[in-house]
């Protein structure tokens, strides 16, 4: 821990993070103390009844209804086209019967992070864009797994939660710098939370008690040698950056990702890139629905 | 600038391979070209090592289980993840990938990873991963770029759920319930793996019963293991409809008015040859109506400078032909001295249990000779089946009606594959069932399956000839 007298010693900056913050930040995280938030309460009950045998479809409904507003979102996404082609969905037994409680688990970590993780006060443009970008990464995931006929549901939640260190960094680091009444650059704020962001998912994820695969593609995402990661950082790696240059008016060509490693390491081959590429419209379509 | 060599293989699978070695002990310059970063090419990610790694878990805790008598259960969690169960999988293939590059790179071949194209006859364009190219030239080339999970239009795989041999191993947890469609080798062999695992399993297929080209008390072992494991055969149907209800289940309408409901389904209705990109026409190749690579009996195609061994070929694709295929086509090329085509090639089938087959069956003896000796060996009379908790199992010998020169030898049950192998050895030493009762066997063992099914072979002789005489 670092005294008030250093913090406040610190302040006269020019607009960079001091190192200090930087420093108290860094020892939070490594050992284990920053805060991170909580999955809002169903959310976190449904998720670990979904990994739990015979559970069944009322036990989730009965808790999903706890959740009025989780209620309404699974609802709403439930009767999506992107979900429902047939028959509309009227009550939540019949939506977790239909849909299957590792769907609704994944429906609710995406309504969980909307409202309660994806949150900081001053960055919350940045913090949408983040949200946004998730759905995209998660989206562009699956259909990357289903061109190398990798998992399809543990690739969207990979691609769903890989950011998810940016908005408890910049919770964190707001706190830190309010406190000690430190300005700093929105640039030099947002650089540093690229800098943590993975160490801080992935420890989100482990509190989280999410899958192991989770923690790993959430802690090396960025990994620069992507050849020795396991498929799923991989996979959630080219779909961050798939993700990314759809933002961009026709950004995302097969021109401008030739070359990521990620596609040697999947074996990914034009032929195959071109099939996923194609699938843009269709993600775009959904992260509309999602977000 | 062209580079050339004597040889180019395309295709690193188990054709490949073996075609590659054998044209490195001739003395020739060869290159492998594989689209993987690996050899063995997708059958070593997604295929044979993968689900045999999985079979043995299957296997053993049925085992476990029978040799408790079920005093001891273990039972397999809801949402069990399949990676788990295939703990060993990374390390076998490892091993795997370790030996054969070593074997490779012994022989002094040149591997290539990429996609090849013929520009002409003679040449190869290789494009890399990364969309570099660089020709390549020779006089020989052997294709072995094998087959792909055939989808028909009306099943709209989507590899979440519904799958096909390429990503069904893909799945992270064992589905409650799994639709299998197809009856064949690869069909089955997943059927039995995930019944045994605790999946509610139905096989649906138009033919009436499964592996349709095995003796029916052979491939009857198959159907009877999949009911008591709760699975079911739906044979003789064909299908109306296939489709994901959007939400949860995978729903199968058939032509007798049944919905099956389940929440995975696996499609291995047949394998295509994969030449799609390789040029063929450029090269003067021709295909068969079903879009395999026409061949003669060396494997040469319609450019006779060009040969094409294993799954691009067709039946029987197994890695074992395929092997000698690739073997067989470079001594060719190369004026090799090779032994005549062996005729016993075995079938072996690794569902639970394991099936195998050699030579012919009772209904193609009768059909050739007239009628047929038969004799059986249940896996309950050999000690080493009740040891080992493995009495459900079957040795069939099929012998020639006047000579008693053995013509067959089908087997079902624990280590059937291999046991398969000394019936060959007879049928290719034209040995009568005689010699199987002079013999002595290790005790206890399979192989006094043998002299079982002789010695009762020999018993209905006898009586028929008695009958005879009376």
């Amino acid at each position: 821990m670092h005294s008030e007298v250093e913090v406040a010693q610190s302040r006269k900056t020019d607009g960079s993070v001091p190192a200090a913050i930087r420093s108290e930040l860094e020892s939070r995280l490594n050992a284990g103390s920053l805060e991170l938030p909580l999955l809002p309460g169903v959310a976190m009950e449904i998720t670990s009844a979904a990994a739990k045998e015979d559970v069944d479809t009322r036990t989730i409904a009965d808790m999903l209804k706890r959740d009025a507003a989780l209620s309404a979102h699974v609802l709403r996404i439930v009767n999506s086209p992107v979900y429902s082609p047939r028959a509309q969905i009227v009550s939540l037994q019949q939506a977790v019967a239909r849909v299957g409680a590792i769907k609704i688990r994944e429906i609710a970590l995406v309504i969980a992070c909307r409202t309660g993780v994806f949150k900081a006060k001053g960055y919350e443009k940045e913090i949408d864009e983040v949200f946004t970008h998730s759905i995209g990464t998660a989206l562009f995931a699956q259909e990357i797994a289903r061109n190398t006929r990798s998992n399809v549901e543990d690739a969207f939640l990979c691609g769903l939660l890989h950011d998810v260190g940016r908005p408890v960094v910049l919770q964190a680091l707001v706190t830190l710098l309010r406190e000690a009444r430190v300005v700093a650059d929105r640039e030099a704020v947002l650089g540093l939370v690229s800098e943590l962001h993975e160490a801080a998912g992935s420890a989100l994820a482990k509190a989280w008690a999410l899958p192991d695969t989770v923690v790993t593609a959430l802690a090396r995402h960025h990994s620069p040698r992507l050849e020795q990661e396991g498929v799923p950082v991989r996979i959630v790696s080219l779909a961050d950056r798939f993700a990314h240059l759809s933002a961009e008016s026709n950004g995302l060509t097969s021109e401008a990702v030739t070359g990521h490693p990620a596609l040697a390491a999947l074996e990914i081959y034009p032929d195959v890139l071109e099939k996923i590429l194609k699938r843009a419209t269709v993600v775009k379509e959904t992260i509309g629905v999602m977000s | 600038m062209n580079e050339s060599f004597d040889l180019i293989v395309i295709g690193g699978g188990p054709a490949g391979q073996k075609a590659a070695v054998q044209g490195a002990k001739l003395g020739r310059k060869v290159m492998l070209v594989e689209r993987s970063r690996s050899v063995g090419g997708a059958c070593v990610r997604f295929g044979t090592i993968p689900s045999k790694t999985l079979r043995e878990t299957a296997l053993a805790l049925g085992k476990f289980r029978r040799l408790t008598s079920h005093v001891m259960d273990v039972k397999m969690p809801e949402h069990t993840q399949i990676e788990s169960l295939m703990a060993r999988k990374e390390e076998v293939i490892a091993s795997h990938e370790r030996y054969m590059g070593a074997q490779l790179a012994r022989n002094g071949i040149e591997q290539a990873q990429g996609v090849a194209r013929f520009l002409s006859p003679n040449e190869l364009e290789l494009t890399d991963i990364t969309g570099g190219r660089r020709r390549v030239g020779a006089p020989y080339f052997v294709i072995a770029t094998g087959s792909s999970p055939r989808t028909p239009d009306d099943v709209p795989i989507d590899h979440e759920h519904l799958l096909d041999s390429d990503s069904i191993l893909s799945v992270s947890y064992l589905p409650e319930s799994l639709t299998v469609l197809g009856s064949g080798v690869i069909a089955c062999e997943y059927a039995s793996i995930f019944a045994a695992l605790g999946s509610q399993v139905t096989v649906i297929d138009r033919s009436p019963r499964p592996l349709a080209f095995l003796d029916p008390e052979i491939s009857d072992h198959f159907t009877r293991q999949l009911q008591e494991f709760g699975g079911r055969y739906l044979g003789g149907r064909k299908l109306v409809n296939v489709a994901w209800d959007g939400l949860s289940m995978v729903e199968t309408k058939l032509d007798d008015g049944q919905l099956v409901r389940s929440e995975k389904l696996f499609c291995a209705l047949g394998r295509i040859a994969q030449v799609q990109g390789l040029g063929v026409e450029v090269a003067g190749i021709k295909l068969t109506p079903r879009g395999l690579i026409a061949v003669d009996e060396h494997g040469r195609t319609a450019a006779p400078h060009i040969y094409a061994v294993g799954d691009v070929i067709g039946p029987p694709a197994l890695a074992s032909t395929s092997m000698d295929q690739g073997r067989r086509a470079v001594c060719h090329a190369f004026g090799a001295e090779v032994g005549a085509a062996r005729e016993a090639t075995p079938t072996g089938i690794y569902t639970i249990p394991e099936l195998a087959s050699v030579g012919l069956t009772e209904a193609e003896a009768i059909e050739r000779h007239g009628s047929a000796l038969v004799g059986r060996a249940n896996f309950r009379e050999v000690a080493r089946g009740q040891i080992s908790a493995a009495e459900d199992g079957l040795l069939k010998l099929v012998a020639h009606p006047d000579t008693g020169v053995i013509l067959g030898a089908h087997a079902a049950g624990e280590t059937a594959a291999d046991l398969v192998h000394i019936g060959q050895m007879a049928i290719l030493g034209a040995m009568t069932y005689d010699t199987f009762i002079d013999a002595i066997f290790n005790f206890p063992t399979y192989a006094e399956a043998y002299r079982i099914a002789a010695l009762d072979l020999f018993g209905k002789r006898a009586q028929r000839a008695a009958a005879a005489a009376e």
